[in-house]
């Protein structure tokens, strides 16, 4: 470790506190105000260099992409301090944090990558020589030429992280897809985030990855719900959203098993044992139907809960099983969202125009006849009807029946929250309007789709969605629509996307979905997988040690740059421009160059115009950054919002929604098919083909399920008996700023936080140098008390680099395994071991 | 009495402890390395957000440490040189390299241990130009240093960097004096505890409960 110590030293806090007592301090009054205040320069500082400010944009995946004034001496950028948002003139949304403020280490400290780089010692030895740009273009190229021979087309793959949300040089640019598709690579999709997603959206349709009302409306909420989410670790911008709203009446109910300093501040903590969110929910459920309380009018009118549901095929009964000819007709194609879910040359010849199928559900009407659901005037929620020898049921009666297998007194064994919690936790729901806030927590488990599944289907129960103050999602990352991904030169992807999570078994075997399909090339851009993948030793050693040529571009060295043949320097967010497209502030940013690119470094963007040379199309992208972010936004549907790139140049940012505070689902209107909410889902999905089989039944409702790994009881459970979770820690976002000395005197090592229970029983004492470790892999850290960490769990803040460990490092711990309908990195589905750890 | 009394009110529900005015006032000031003028420490356990008491039975709340300004400053009567004073006009506790001795007696005399810094070596520094405001003074070897309620920016009309960053919104600044400003509002209407009260210093920095 460095020679850094901590600025607590010093310090003793008990001191200032046990004497600090109220006092009422009487304020002199009659004096003259602040406005006029003039103080003497009275130290002599010299004549300042002439200082120029840039607009920038801190662009990682907090989400908060907060506007920055880039302040320029020397040509240097001396100090990052926030720029006030022009679309939010009343400022709130201004903001920096402690990660915005200290970029200029991250620009101009030493871990920068300088200059092009060849591997010459053992993969991961970081023995490299210098090379020239020339030199590493020429032999990434003539690699990637031997390889496609040799190989296929297909055997140059490409993947990325999250480093920089940019729509030119970053994750949601065209670009990459316009050169990969070009010569017909893989596109290796992250599998991060995604079972909130394919929990909520198999339900209410598909606005995005992740939607919810705007924080700013908090405050209408009558309680706000906090499930699994650090907001004052991971989302700082938006604690003044929830401080505001408790300032105006709002509750605060925080279900975390780890007291953060959120759950500090609630006016309800439920600390619940770990990936029993579901069985919270459902049990919540279950007291709004056994009470009778929940909402009916919503319940006919909006979801599918009056649906009949066939016992043979478990599908809906629809007018054409009783001979009603389905009509057929053409509706506009959807817009298109800066979300990168997918390779954006996959709307290349889009139609204008989809066909959709109106083949109504049947529902019971008042009077016992089944009719088409627009014909029916008062359908029923509860009912059975007999098709041709095929028992029928509502779909709400199927809910019923599952929600009743979770009586709180039952529930309460499952997640560790007394019955009588629960009872007012479902009465805290039912007395709305109630925003329920979704994290990463529930989402990081092999059951997580389920979790999220019950969460919206309670929204389904109590109609409290759509309308100000109400709503259930996972905040607050928002992708625009109305994009145009089609800029010059996109091509369709020849080959279809590829989970990360499914990389590994390629690798291993050279085949895909039985299929012949080896890779030898990765190329990785805006990312560090190698600290922020799961299950680190099967990804070195399966998918970098089975790749002929491993690229890394990157502005600054990381675990995974550790492992590249070549490493590319990319330049730093605030030496190129680019555009913002996805943002918490629901605005497109303009961020400007302020600075040349330092050293050899090339923007993202520059280096793909090398490697489309390279492979022999040097004119593929010919247009100046301008006019493609110019393509990307000049769309008819957000030109009718008054927004061209001209103008977001001209005003700095431009909210992109029609109206403010933005509130999804508004007139209860969902993206399903029948346009309701389908809590039972019909014909369930994977959020990726990976070629997996799964249980259709156990997908259409919202259950209980053990996760994989982490549960007293499960297979590893004789060996292990630890959970281990993480937190994106402020200090950091990922792995990004883990190497700023600003931050690293604030947080100098990495730690390991334990309950001082689970430590004592294993000998270990505050501060010791600890091992964690499981079949996997080991980790060594400081163990820290913390008596906020719930008993038979650890908490390792995230994403510490390799360099930084005396030994191993966190992501080594974490579980490949993935749920095959959410098809997900579960990070916190681990079971581990701990001891003292007495090696140097 | 000073014609104002400047004061930093820090609302205590609301810092959750993030450290981001810590690094503003590292940044804006230029301080050297090792060297923090403001801190932020868990009011709990021992550790850096760990809470008081027995899971799940816990409590926890932050508070920031930095120069208190004191109304009847420890420091300026031990300054054997006058280098550490009262701005007569604003009331912040200022320091003056130049006239400094490097006695230390203002640190010990501080009661808020670990505000005053001193410069043993000459100052070093992450990067080999000066971040931040130009306008700071200089870092010098044997010098006390400590917050000066970014007594630069107060000259421009701007607040300490400290409060403009606090997303928070926990921080506030101004002029006790003026029974019209924001500051004298809060103090009126929000109970308030000071650092050591028992020490008569009578700090100006205050912790809203």
């Amino acid at each position: 470790m460095t020679d850094q110590t901590t600025p607590k030293s010093g310090l003793t806090r008990r001191s200032f506190l046990k004497a600090a007592g109220a006092t009422t301090v009487a304020t002199a009054a009659g004096a003259i105000g602040f406005g006029g205040l003039a103080i003497a320069e009275d130290y002599a500082p010299g004549q300042p260099d002439e200082e120029t400010i840039f607009c920038g944009v801190c662009r990682g995946n907090c989400s908060g992409t907060c506007k920055l004034n880039l302040h320029v001496r020397d040509n240097k950028i001396v100090k990052t301090s926030k720029r006030p948002f022009n679309s939010f003139p009343d400022g709130s949304i201004d903001r920096i944090c402690l990660r915005g403020l200290s970029h200029p280490y991250n620009i101009y400290g030493p871990n920068r990558v300088q200059y092009p780089m060849k591997r010459v010692g053992e993969r991961g030895s970081g023995e490299w020589e210098r090379i020239s740009w020339e030199e590493a273009i020429k032999y990434i190229t003539d690699e990637w030429k031997r390889i496609q021979a040799e190989y296929g087309e297909q055997a140059i793959a490409y993947t990325r992280g999250s480093g920089n949300m940019g729509a030119i040089s970053g994750v949601a640019s065209p670009m990459y897809n316009v050169f990969f598709n070009k010569i017909n690579a893989s596109m290796i999709k992250i599998a991060r985030d995604q079972a909130n997603t394919r929990g909520i959206n198999r339900v209410v349709g598909n606005l995005g990855d992740w939607v919810l009302n705007d924080p700013s409306d908090f405050k209408n909420a009558k309680t706000l719900f906090v499930w699994g989410a650090n907001i004052t670790d991971a989302q700082l911008h938006d604690w003044h959203h929830v401080a505001d709203a408790q300032d105006a009446g709002t509750k605060l109910v925080v279900i975390d098993p780890i007291m953060t300093q959120l759950a500090a501040r609630a006016d309800k903590w439920v600390p619940v044992k770990p990936a029993t969110d579901a069985a919270l929910a459902l049990s919540m459920m279950y007291v709004m139907v056994d009470e009778d309380a929940v909402n009916k009018p919503f319940l006919r009118d909006h979801t599918c809960a009056p649906f009949l549901v066939r016992s043979d095929t478990g599908k809906f009964l629809r007018m054409s099983d009783l001979g009603v000819e389905p009509e057929v007709i053409e509706v506009a194609a959807g817009q298109v969202s800066a979300a990168s879910s997918e390779n954006k040359g996959a709307k290349v010849n889009a139609a204008k125009t989809v066909t959709k199928v109106l083949d109504h559900p049947a529902v019971l009407d008042a009077d016992g006849t089944v009719k088409s659901l627009v014909e029916a005037t008062d359908p029923q929620l509860s009912g059975t009807y007999d098709f041709n020898g095929v028992p029928c049921s509502t779909a709400y009666d199927l809910l019923v029946e599952d929600i009743m297998q979770y009586p709180p007194e039952k529930a309460q064994d499952i997640c560790d929250v007394p019955a009588e919690t629960i009872v007012e936790l479902a009465h805290l729901a039912l007395d709305g309007p109630c925003i329920h806030r979704l994290g990463w927590g529930s989402n990081s488990y092999t059951n997580g789709v389920h979790a999220a599944h019950a969460n919206i289907t309670m929204a389904a129960l109590t109609g409290q969605i759509g309308y100000s103050g109400a709503g259930t999602g996972v905040g607050d990352f928002k992708a625009c629509w109305g994009i145009n991904a089609v800029v010059k030169g996109m091509t369709a992807a020849k080959y279809p996307m590829i989970s990360a999570l499914a990389l590994p078994e390629i690798m291993r075997t050279d085949k895909w979905k039985g299929e012949d399909y080896p890779i030898r090339s990765l190329y990785v851009y805006a990312g560090n997988p190698v600290s922020n993948q799961v299950n680190t030793n099967e990804y070195v050693n399966d998918v970098i040690g089975n790749m002929d040529l491993y690229v890394v571009a990157d502005y600054c060295f990381t675990d995974t740059t550790k492992y590249a043949d070549i490493v590319l320097p990319a330049a730093h967010w605030f030496e190129q421009q680019d555009l913002v497209v996805i943002s918490a502030t629901q605005c497109f940013i303009h961020s400007e160059k302020a600075i040349d690119p330092l050293y050899e470094s090339k923007s993202d963007f520059e280096i793909l115009k090398l490697l489309a040379a390279g492979m022999g199309y040097p004119d593929l992208i010919d247009l100046a950054e301008d006019e493609y972010m110019s393509q990307v936004v000049d769309t008819p549907s957000l030109t009718a919002l008054g927004i061209t790139y001209e103008k977001i140049k001209e005003n700095e940012d431009m909210y992109w929604y029609p109206e403010k505070p933005w509130i999804p689902w508004q007139n209860a209107s969902f993206r399903t098919e029948s346009g309701r909410m389908e809590f039972y889902v019909e014909n369930p999905t994977v959020q990726f083909d990976v070629g997996q089989t799964f249980d259709e039944e156990r997908e259409r409702l919202p259950r209980y399920i053990n996760p994989t790994e982490a549960y007293e009881g499960s297979p590893t459970w004789d060996k292990y008996k630890l959970i281990l979770l993480s937190e994106r820690p402020r200090f950091r976002v990922h792995s990004m700023w883990s190497d700023n000395a600003y931050l690293r005197e604030l947080d100098p090592e990495p730690t390991i936080k334990m309950n001082p229970a689970d430590a004592e029983a294993r000998g270990i004492a505050d501060g010791d140098y600890v091992e964690v470790y499981n079949d996997r892999g080991h980790c060594v850290a400081k163990a820290v008390y913390n008596n906020g960490i719930r008993p038979g769990c650890m908490v390792y803040p995230k994403s510490w680099q390799s360099h930084q460990h005396k030994a191993g490092c966190w992501s080594e711990l974490l579980t490949s395994e993935y749920d095959p309908v959410g098809v997900n990195e579960s990070y916190f589905d681990n079971l581990v071991e701990v001891r003292v750890w007495n090696e140097e | 009495m000073a014609d104002k009394k400047l004061v930093m009110l820090v609302d205590t529900k609301r810092c959750i402890g993030c450290n981001s005015c810590a690094v503003a006032c590292k940044i804006e000031n230029n301080l050297p390395k090792n060297i923090w003028w403001n801190r932020i420490m868990t009011v709990g356990g021992d550790n850096l957000d760990s809470p008081e008491g027995e899971y799940p039975n816990l409590k926890m709340h932050n508070i920031t440490v930095a120069c208190q300004h004191c109304e009847n400053p420890a420091c300026v009567k031990v300054c054997p040189v006058g280098a550490t004073y009262k701005d007569p006009e604003t009331g912040v506790v200022r320091q003056d390299y130049d006239k400094c001795i490097g006695c230390r007696m203002c640190m010990s005399a501080c009661p808020y241990t670990g505000v005053r810094n001193f410069n043993w070596e000459e100052p070093a520094y992450h990067l080999d130009f000066a971040v931040g405001d130009a306008d700071v003074a200089p870092h010098e070897k044997h010098t006390v240093e400590k917050c000066t309620f970014c007594w630069h920016r107060l000259a421009k009309g701007l607040q300490p960097a400290c409060v403009e960053v606090c997303s928070a919104r926990a921080r506030h600044f101004g002029d006790a004096n003026d029974p019209d400003s924001a500051v004298s509002a809060i103090l009126r209407t929000r109970s308030h505890e000071q650092l050591l009260p028992d020490e008569g210093t009578d700090p100006n920095v205050y912790f809203l409960v």
